[in-house]
């Protein structure tokens, strides 16, 4: 976030030289993180070359093309560069080069031949020169070509090839009185300071005084205990003297603080600044390493002074301002255009720098304070009165401003962070000399004012003990700490009877709130990496430990990997308008929907795991991806009326619902690959999770089709081959208190099981048709399980010893009747003799009347006191026949 | 005396043919010739009332003996034979075991589940609990009561995924307490300090949302874990050794700690931690692993803990950041996608989630931008 030029940084602090690393680490032992360290882009042989000879030759478009002999110095003087040789000049232009005033003491082989488009420089000027093997920002390699009928041996740059600024209109010309003397062949890069690599920074938001060099080199000198000087009370003062010089008669400017949002407004005039004037090369340089652009001398005083101090400035065209300044709060309706040609409607929170007559009349806006300023007073090229703002505005306000018209700014940036309440002097002073050095600006005593509402920072009251207590060791130089590096002021520098010590916090610290803030400040300037590993604390116990979803979610997901799927993790949102719909559930809620997503079509959140799952496989299936059988389980989404699991998360706070959110399993499996089916799958889960699920045919989900349908929706079931799956459990319904199925008040709806849609399958790439899939409410099992953890233990059922008979039956059922009755049916007319009754063997085709099947049972009868004689496994026989019969299922002839 | 020596040359017989035989109907065939109805050793037994007494003694020691004889033969051939005809059996079964049917009929779990379970049997084996929580939730939770003030730039630091109202409840109730995706796990740690209250050991573990894009390195949808201690006398010692034995885990049994200062709104003193990682691809060195630091007294209070009687610690760190680094993922597309390819790697490595013993490195992802390429191509 901000970018360390140590040069910058030499002028507020002496320290000793580092590399970029070094210091990095350095900064960060005191919370400044490194973010990053930045090259110049620019490598190879960029050199300093004096003209020798140009001569501007016409070209066909009109314009004028400059071929130059240029002397680029005897070659060693670049370190690592390989240069090729100089491309031997022609007989004609050596004939020049004799013939050149400058050329006297140049040997030749110094001299290269360079077409150059540019026309602001003359024969004798510096330049610089990036000869064939430089490579320029944004990967320009340079090398010799023909061109214009010359061979251009390199090239002579600008500001913007250089990336040190937008200036293209023409070439660098070195200035020796601002550089010192300058040779030919010197390295040009340590004579623009693009030599170094920039160390960027992280500033951590309560810090904001660090995003300037008085701050940095404040935190550097705490980070290697050196002493520093804080330049800002020396300027204070200066500033402090030319207002009270002010002629006594006069007011100076004059400025109404209606808002409290805005607490300090200083302003100085300095008027007759030269609208030519440029800024200097270092100034450019600094704002360039600071990621700035130079604008203009005027605004880039003010950008150096922001960054140099830590205080924004904004400085106005003093022609078009009016005699008096207002800072107030929006009205409704009011309207800004802004610096970037944007209107804005403004809102109530907004606070507003407004100009007006010294009569209050004639009042408008004229910038959104702290944010940005307007168009009609902004400083321009022809700008010579400038009045400077420098000023303190309330942090929320500023940033309830920025995040309103989403206009984020360097300025709001200090000001969001809180800026020094005491700072707005020292800056308006140094703007104001710099304008006067660098720009022959004058300041008008006359208007120089200081509207000042800030009140100090609240002294604290510090008991030394909270050290040891929080960070578990003593710090014995805390007050050094805190007065010589942090900047407090300790109340007589003794202890009360209490113990208790009253500290000042220095203006730039309106973080430190509380008396832990001083405790961070004393073991972060101490120094983090001295404090010791504490011995275990070995009592501690938490009951409940594990959630209860953590066994049951782990349990099921060994269980499906093992067993061939892979787990997958979606994004859990979908595009609601896309979406398949999912036939025959029992309850459908509606879906919870984001107010900023991240995507314009994806708005919505899943409100079944299969919404998203499918995603996966569409993306295995694209790669070609063999045996996409995956599962899922995650949280999906509810919105109004799901009270499902509102009891869990209820919200103690404020007593506000959340929508429900609770877990699903999904499962996609390819049974090409998979020896399980879907169904095999749920029933092998309910056993392993010791659960009664039901499984409940869906008798016809298709969709009456005709000629004018208009095209449906995609659905995620094959209609014909779907069931419904319910927990059946008496104690379960009671103890959860909602019962599900309209049909049947003894089961709750689980989740549904069944084979795939073939359109939804050609739309997730599936080649294969036999892919089945289930869903269950994961949050439904988990509460049964704890439910059956605090039932009491059932009683052990007698294994039975006595033979068992066994009875194959072969049935041929209408085609709608669903096997599991018939197994079902048989199952409660043998009641306790009942061991098991298995399907063996289904069967359709020849020899069976049209519309019917047939399911071959093996029932196993097993007594429990008495062998059963011929006789009553008859009578058991036609028992099971009857009851098969009345659910319209014979027994095959 | 003729009997017997006949018996003994029956029986000499017998036990030929016996040893002979290469089958059981062959066995069978013996037996009825030589103690069949019609056989010597029958009718010598059928005849032995009419013997004189003297005789009855030795003819019937010869019966005896031929009998006991021919028996012990015959079963010694007979097992024989069986297990001949086993081993035949046997061999004509023989198949190639390495032959799988399938190589692809296998399936794994995603190493950021995986990773998770880890973490949370970490902190159950030291007395923990362990808590995952909505994911929608409220910025009463996820900001207020972690001393986000409104307004402050940390509020936007991480850039928030606001959640539509829902319809029952009206604005006024509502306030600026929306509803948004959780930017981290903290609101479950408010949640079970208000319902445990203290002494508490907590972590929390589970999925998180920020507004970011999808690159190599962001997602927007991640995990995190999170660890808040809250009991008297805790400080940043205490601090340092949990992370210290959190890392060993996570890193192996040679990881340390080491804390910067930084700034979180929920803590204070607040503070950054780094690991040392033997295993760091190009060689051991310190990683940015997390934050942490000690509960800000106004958190404390909000938790309705009083911060002059208590003080606690918390951390926090990404869990696919701790995947990324010790399985050099190069990729983050390859965590959120699904590939099954991605996740099969971690159970065709021997599924190495934890560091077992300090010898051994962390399984490596296999070249993740293989996955990528592939992509391409089926484009």
């Amino acid at each position: 976030m901000v970018n360390i030029h140590q040069g910058w940084l030499a002028d507020h602090l002496n320290f000793p030289k580092v590399t970029p690393i070094k210091m990095g680490e350095n900064f960060a032992s005191v919370g400044l993180e490194e973010e990053a360290i930045h090259t110049s882009g620019i490598s190879g042989p960029l050199v300093v070359g004096r003209v020798l000879y140009k001569n501007g030759e016409p070209q066909k478009n009109g314009k004028i093309i400059n071929w130059c002999l240029v002397d680029v110095g005897s070659i060693p003087n670049i370190e690592n560069c390989e240069i090729a040789s100089p491309i031997e000049l022609k007989d004609e232009d050596k004939e020049i080069f004799a013939g050149c005033e400058l050329a006297k003491d140049v040997p030749i082989a110094n001299v290269r031949g360079i077409i150059c488009g540019a026309q602001n420089f003359q024969i004798g000027d510096l330049v610089v020169v990036a000869l064939p093997g430089t490579v320029l920002p944004g990967d320009f390699a340079i090398s010799a070509r023909k061109t214009y009928g010359h061979f251009s041996d390199g090239m002579i740059c600008s500001m913007r090839e250089l990336a040190l600024g937008d200036d293209h209109d023409g070439i660098i010309v070195l200035d020796e009185t601002k550089f010192g003397k300058l040779k030919p062949g010197q390295n040009a890069k340590e004579i623009l300071g693009v030599n170094n690599d920039i160390l960027e920074i992280n500033i951590t938001p309560d810090r904001g005084y660090c995003a300037s060099y008085r701050g940095l080199a404040r935190e550097y000198a705490a980070a290697l205990n050196l002493d520093f000087t804080d330049k800002v009370p020396g300027l204070t003062a200066k500033a402090k003297g030319v207002i009270k010089q002010r002629n006594t008669d006069e007011n100076g400017y004059q400025v109404d603080l209606q808002s409290e949002d805005c607490k300090r407004f200083v302003v100085r005039v300095v008027r007759g600044v030269d609208p030519k004037a440029k800024s200097p090369y270092w100034l450019q340089e600094r704002l360039n390493a600071a990621g700035m652009r130079p604008i203009s001398l005027i605004v880039d005083i003010a950008n150096f002074v922001m960054l140099d101090l830590g205080q924004p400035l904004h400085t106005y065209d003093l022609s078009n301002l009016q005699d008096k300044i207002i800072a107030r709060k929006a009205k409704a309706g009011e309207k800004l255009i802004t610096l970037d040609d944007v209107e804005r409607e403004l809102s109530t929170d907004d606070l507003l720098i407004c100009d007006a007559t010294l009569n209050n009349e004639n009042e408008r806006v004229i910038g959104l304070a702290g944010v940005m300023g307007g168009q009609s007073t902004e400083i321009n090229n022809n700008s010579t009165d400038v009045l400077i703002e420098a000023a303190y505005f309330d942090p929320k306000c500023i940033s309830k401003t920025v995040h309103h018209h989403k206009l984020p700014s360097q300025a709001s940036f200090y000001f969001e962070r809180g800026v020094d309440t005491n700072l707005q002097l020292a800056a308006s002073e140094l703007c104001v000399k710099m304008l006067t050095e660098l720009g022959s600006g004058q300041e008008d005593y006359s208007l120089a004012s200081d509207w000042d509402n800030t009140t100090p920072l609240k002294p604290l009251t510090f008991d030394p003990k909270l050290i040891k207590r929080i960070c578990g060791i003593e710090v014995k130089n805390w007050q050094e700490i805190l007065t010589k590096f942090v900047g407090c002021e300790i109340d007589q520098g003794k202890a009360d009877a209490k113990g208790n010590f009253i500290i000042t916090p220095p203006s730039w610290r309106p973080d430190l709130d509380l008396p832990i803030t001083l405790v961070e400040e004393i073991i972060r300037i101490y120094g983090y990496d001295k404090i010791p590993a504490s011995n275990d604390r070995n009592h501690i116990r938490m009951q409940n430990a594990y959630e209860d979803s953590y066994k049951v979610v782990a349990k099921i997901s060994e269980f499906l990997a093992c067993n061939g799927l892979t787990e997958v993790l979606s994004y859990p949102f979908i595009n609601e308008q896309k979406m398949f719909t999912i036939s025959a559930i029992d309850e459908i809620y509606p879906s919870v929907e984001l107010s900023n997503p991240l995507s314009a079509s994806d708005t919505k959140m899943r409100t079944n795991i299969m919404q998203t799952l499918l995603n996966c496989a569409k993306t295995n299936n694209s790669r070609k991806n063999d045996n996409v059988s995956l599962f899922e389980i995650g949280k999906v989404f509810w919105g109004q009326g799901a009270t499902f699991n509102a009891n869990i998360y209820s919200d103690t706070i404020n007593d506000l619902p959340i929508p429900a959110q609770p877990l699903q399993l999904g499962a996609i499996i390819d049974e090409g690959y998979s020896q399980i089916s879907a169904v095999e799958f749920v029933n092998k889960l309910a056993k392993l999770l010791n659960l009664k699920i039901a499984i409940k045919p869906i008798e016809n989900a298709g969709k009456t089709v005709d000629a004018n349908s208009s095209p449906a929706v995609m659905d995620l079931w094959h209609p014909y081959v779907l069931a419904n799956l319910y927990l059946s459990d008496d104690d379960f319904c009671q103890v959860d208190g909602k019962v599900n199925s309209q049909n049947n008040p003894q089961v709750v709806f689980l989740g549904q099981v069944g084979r795939l849609h073939p359109d939804i399958l050609s739309d997730s790439g599936f080649s294969a048709n036999k892919i089945s899939a289930f869903w269950l409410n994961i949050e439904t099992i988990i509460k049964r399980v704890v439910v059956n953890a605090k039932r009491s233990a059932f009683s052990e059922k007698p294994v039975l010893s006595l033979p068992p008979v066994l009875e194959d039956l072969a049935f041929v059922v209408p085609y709608e009747l669903p096997a599991i009755t018939l197994k079902q049916t048989l199952e409660n007319t043998l009641a306790d003799l009942c061991e098991s009754v298995t399907l063996f063997d289904t069967y359709q085709g020849k020899g069976l009347p049209e519309k019917t099947r047939g399911l071959t049972f093996r029932v196993k009868i097993r007594p429990s006191d008495k062998t059963l004689n011929t006789d009553q496994v008859r009578s058991i026989r036609q028992n099971l026949l009857h009851a098969a019969e009345s659910i319209g299922a014979v027994l095959r002839s | 005396m003729e009997t017997t020596v006949e018996l003994k040359q029956q029986l000499e017989q017998a036990v030929s043919q016996i040893n002979n035989a290469t089958s059981i109907e062959e066995l069978t065939k013996i037996k009825q010739t030589f103690t069949g109805k019609q056989s010597l050793v029958a009718n010598t037994s059928a005849q032995m009332s009419k013997l004189l007494p003297e005789e009855k003694g030795e003819i019937g020691k010869a019966v005896a003996g031929f009998h006991q004889s021919f028996s012990s033969s015959w079963t010694n051939q007979l097992n024989k034979i069986k297990a001949i005809n086993r081993e035949n059996e046997l061999k004509s079964e023989a198949s190639d075991i390495s032959a799988f049917l399938s190589d692809q009929n296998y399936g794994a779990r995603h190493p950021l589940s995986k990773l998770q379970e880890d973490m949370t049997d970490f902190f159950v084996s030291i007395g923990w609990m362990v808590r995952t929580g909505p994911e929608i939730e409220r910025e009463a939770y996820n900001f207020d009561a972690l001393n986000f003030p409104p307004s402050h730039p940390a509020r936007y630091m991480q850039d928030t995924l606001y959640v539509e109202e829902m319809s029952e409840v009206n604005d006024d109730k509502k306030g600026d307490n929306n509803l948004l995706l959780r930017t981290h796990t903290s609101p479950m740690q408010v949640r079970s300090a208000l319902q445990y209250g203290p002494p508490l050991y907590l972590a929390s573990l589970g999925r998180v949302y920020r507004n970011d894009e999808l690159d190599q390195t962001h997602t927007p949808v991640f995990h995190q874990c999170e660890g808040l201690v809250i009991d008297t006398d805790i400080t940043m010692g205490d601090l340092v050794n949990i992370l210290n034995q959190l890392s060993r885990h996570l890193f192996g049994e040679n990881a340390k700690t080491r804390l910067r200062p930084s700034y979180f709104p929920f803590t204070e003193p607040s503070g950054e931690f780094d690991v040392w990682f033997e295993y760091k691809s190009g060689g051991p060195g310190w990683i940015e692993v997390g934050g942490c630091g000690m509960v800000h007294p106004n958190v404390l209070e909000n938790m309705k803990i009083d911060p002059e009687k208590y003080s606690g610690y918390a951390f926090g760190l990404g869990i696919e950041r701790i995947l990324q680094l010790r399985h050099s993922v190069l990729d983050m597309h390859d965590m959120v996608e699904g590939d099954v390819r991605f996740s099969r790697q971690w159970s065709n490595q021997g599924g190495l989630i934890s560091f077992l013993n300090n010898k051994t490195s962390a399984t490596k992802q296999s070249d993740s931008t293989k996955l990528n390429n592939c992509q391409k191509e089926a484009k």
